[in-house]
């Protein structure tokens, strides 16, 4: 990968976008120039995207991946005592990556409650991911803290991985 | 047997996942997995990371259901149906067709 200053990408000019011809107005700071590029270049430069029933995918031409995955959970209180040992959770789920990484990827697991009717209190919890590989997630999970509330909620995650394609 | 494709865009050059089925013996990428041993109203789940399922093996009425990861070829499109129906097959016996949408065949240059 060839090292850039930020200040020497091509910077896109956003407001003039010309969809009609597929051209697509760039400024080189390292020469401080514009010109245009075909869109086709410009996707060169993304990668690849795309999107399955496992989410959404984006590969950048640098190696990146970074996939977005949405899952319903269920209940929070369809197992566990809402006590520290056996804390109120949902049933676990796995599932694939919309894209493969070729190394386990970065997680994070955003568990949400609905944000009509319940409280700070009924719809705070954390999300829990018993086991990451390249390929897939297992244990997929929302964790309520013990002793907050009993009262059932639906809970869904959201997922961000980052990691490498090449 | 009734298979729920999970797909998964692969790596590039990364062969698309061969599936077949003979009775209760699934085959994925050349191994064979016996799902005999599933009992009615039961379910099984797949210890580890080194097996192709997601999620537990039931079998209901006599047929069973399962889960099983794919990946996509190069040939593959992009963007794929999201609908979980769409990736749903029953075979009883023989190979599985992957119900992935295609990318357009490169148009052929005309040679003067």
């Amino acid at each position: 990968m060839v090292d850039k200053k930020i200040s020497e990408l091509p910077q896109i000019i956003g407001d003039d976008v010309d969809s009609s011809n597929d051209i697509i107005p760039i400024v080189d700071s390292s020469t401080d120039t514009t010109k245009s590029i075909s869109a086709e270049e410009f996707l060169k430069a993304v990668g690849e995207s795309g999107s399955n029933p496992n989410g959404v995918y984006v590969r950048l031409a640098d190696g990146t991946q970074i996939c977005w995955v949405e899952r319903d959970l269920g209940s929070i209180t369809a197992n566990g005592a809402g006590t520290g040992a056996a804390p109120y959770r949902t049933s676990s789920v796995d599932g694939g990556w919309p894209a493969s990484f070729i190394d386990p990827p970065s997680v994070t697991a955003m568990p949400k409650g609905p944000f009509d009717n319940f409280s700070i209190i009924q719809t705070m919890a954390f999300g829990h991911v018993r086991h990451i590989s390249a390929g897939s997630y297992f244990g997929l999970a929302a964790v309520r803290p013990a002793d907050v509330s009993s009262t059932s909620v639906d809970f869904k995650a959201y997922l961000t991985a980052i990691g490498r394609w090449y | 047997m009734k298979i729920k494709l999970s797909p998964t865009r692969g790596l590039p050059g990364q062969p698309e996942t061969a599936i077949s089925v003979s009775g209760d013996t699934l085959t994925v990428d050349g191994t064979p997995y016996d799902l005999s041993a599933v009992p009615e109203g039961g379910e099984a789940t797949p210890q580890g990371d080194d097996h192709p399922f997601t999620g537990t093996i039931t079998r209901q009425g006599g047929e069973l259901y399962c889960t099983v990861r794919v990946h996509l070829g190069d040939t593959a499109a992009n963007d794929q149906p999201t609908d979980p129906a769409h990736w749903i097959v029953n075979v009883t016996n023989g190979s599985v067709a992957i119900p992935a949408t295609r990318k357009p065949e490169p148009a052929s240059e005309d040679i003067a």
